[in-house]
């Protein structure tokens, strides 16, 4: 795109006539804060069910035990109500979150404001994955939910075995605590990551030790979910992925703003060691996080918490000892999650910090 | 051919037709179909004047002031044609007379047809991808609107609404400073924490729900 070029901007902030501010900020209060860069319309699509489906569990939390899994699908590449040609269509779900959703399959607006349902069969997020690729809808993203675990799978890249989790219980409902970000860090590897058979399925061979190809991303995907639905209380703070700075990208940022209106912030650089690569590639890899991190915090005076978290998918359980020692030269948190498959045990206690 | 760089005299009959076409696709994808005749023009006056907010010049850059809101005789015109084309579906068509006026209603959804000459197009230029996105996010941020307070969204709007222009009168926008629904979208950026700016999309999403504030 070639933008127009850029008018002055002037140093004074006007309203524009007929607006008030406390207008704009009461808009600005309940929409939210909005991502870094504009989102695709698959990308909305997963937005605004997770969003539903948050308040879906809200109303139904209690009953949702007893309710069957279900997927909402959107195909960029044809009618909603051509995706599946034998499905009815239901009330609009924009703003209604009824219990009796469960065992269908839908096909749906970017918004859920019009939905088409057919029946399914199928008990399990992955099993309602697969009806989707056997329908031949491999390349729509859905978002399947199982009612009963309290938990979503997202499924965005063509690739069923990419799908990430979401969890829906919340912890608390008070704001972000940034103290508490090593519980959250250490809570989320826990559930998704020390094992195998943990919710982010990063293996693509556990038991030969092999990592998916893009396991990164899919990690970075699980914890933004994972601290937007099960952290943060909705708009008590934001969480982004993969912003663009002047020091290079960001993996993950979480933002607050103070009651005294300025800015706190945590930077958290994600990477995978891996077991095809020497331990010398995995140690340089893990200084360079340290050095990205390290970097970010200098260009903006609103960082507070920095971290590396290594997650490590070498063959053998080895404390980094160099650069423990390197992270905190640059005053960088740094935390490394060995990550179990058979016959590959943790045997460091703790998270080499 | 890019979208910022067509200037709206420039707007060929196909680009005016592929400008309609996407319009309806994103109402399509956004769940607002059927779409009565009156919220079509809506969509397409909401479109003219929050495309400064892309920088991207649209068909047209004014509109009458009227009782019963935003008309464009050519967009109707292209609208009509797409019909014929067998690109959009028109149902439920009536005249009703009603305050001095012969007004036509109908409902119109896209075709099948329409919806896949719309991939077609979207893959074949810039010119049209970016209007494609760009109308799938009007039309997001318009069905963000509740349905009881979206038809009184373009009378709350800042351009529409603005001081001394009276019924019949017309509103010329194409100056940025008398685009004062685009100033109101980009004054969120002013309402934001430094690190936090809207994009250009959210800031589209934020109108609107400043909209929905005023018309509630």
């Amino acid at each position: 795109m070639t933008p127009k070029k850029k008018k002055a901007v002037s140093p004074e902030p006007f309203v524009p006539a007929g607006m008030t501010f406390p207008e704009a900020q009461s808009a600005f209060n309940r929409e939210g804060y909005g991502d870094e860069v504009p989102k695709a319309e698959n990308e909305v699509f997963v937005h605004e069910c997770l969003e539903w489906i948050a308040q879906w569990f809200d109303q139904n939390f209690s009953a949702a035990g007893a309710i069957k899994p279900f997927m909402f699908v959107f195909d960029t590449t044809r009618r909603v109500e051509d995706v599946f040609p034998e499905a009815q269509i239901y009330q609009s779900f924009s703003r209604s979150f009824e219990s009796g959703v469960g065992g269908r399959i839908y096909s749906s607006t970017a918004n859920l404001r019009k939905v088409y349902g057919v029946a399914t069969t199928a008990g399990t997020c992955p099993e309602l994955l697969s009806a989707l690729s056997k329908a031949g809808l491999a390349a729509a993203t859905a978002v399947a939910v199982s009612p009963e675990k309290r938990m979503a799978l997202v499924h965005s890249n063509g690739d069923p075995n990419d799908a990430y989790p979401v969890p829906f219980e919340h912890l608390g409902t008070k704001d972000f605590d940034f103290t508490q970000l090593d519980a959250y860090l250490a809570e989320f590897f826990e559930a998704h990551l020390s094992t195998h058979d943990g919710l982010c399925d990063i293996w693509s061979k556990p038991s030969k030790r092999t990592l998916k190809q893009y396991a990164e991303r899919q990690i970075q995907k699980t914890l933004q979910a994972f601290f937007q639905y099960r952290v943060l209380r909705k708009k008590s703070a934001k969480i982004d992925r993969e912003i663009q700075t002047h020091a290079g990208r960001k993996d993950l940022r979480i933002i607050r703003v103070k009651p005294d209106r300025t800015l706190e912030g945590a930077v958290m650089e994600l990477k995978v060691l891996r077991p095809t690569i020497s331990d010398e590639k995995n140690l340089e890899w893990a200084i360079d996080g340290v050095d990205q991190a390290a970097r970010y915090t200098k260009t903006d005076d609103m960082t507070a918490y920095t971290y590396v978290c290594c997650y490590d998918g070498r063959k053998i359980d080895a404390p980094m000892p160099t650069a423990v020692a390197y992270a905190k030269t640059k005053a960088v948190t740094w935390r490394r999650y060995f990550m179990e498959t058979p016959q590959y045990p943790r045997v460091v206690n703790g998270f080499d910090s | 051919m890019r979208l910022d760089s067509s200037r709206s005299s420039g707007f060929s009959e196909e680009h005016r037709l592929a400008w309609s076409l996407f319009l309806a696709r994103g109402c399509e994808k956004t769940g607002l179909f059927p779409l009565a005749l009156q919220t079509f023009h809506r969509l397409i006056y909401f479109a003219n004047c929050l495309a400064e907010v892309y920088e991207y010049a649209p068909p047209s850059q004014l509109v009458m002031k009227q009782k019963w809101g935003p008309y464009y005789p050519r967009a109707q015109a292209d609208l009509d044609q797409l019909v014929i084309m067998g690109l959009i579906d028109i149902d439920k068509l009536r005249w009703e007379q009603s305050e001095g006026r012969t007004a036509k209603l109908a409902e119109f959804s896209i075709t099948r047809a329409g919806y896949a000459l719309c991939t077609e197009l979207s893959e074949a230029g810039a010119w049209f991808k970016e209007a494609e996105e760009f109308l799938f996010d009007v039309c997001s941020a318009y069905s963000t609107i509740r349905d009881e307070n979206a038809d009184k969204a373009t009378d709350v709007d800042l351009t529409y609404s603005q001081r001394g222009v009276p019924q019949g009168g017309v509103i010329v926008f194409r100056e940025a400073a008398r685009n004062l629904s685009a100033q109101g979208a980009k004054f969120f950026e002013e309402v934001a924490p430094s690190l936090a700016v809207p994009n250009r999309q959210h800031q589209l999403r934020l109108y609107m729900r400043f909209l929905e504030g005023r018309a509630a």
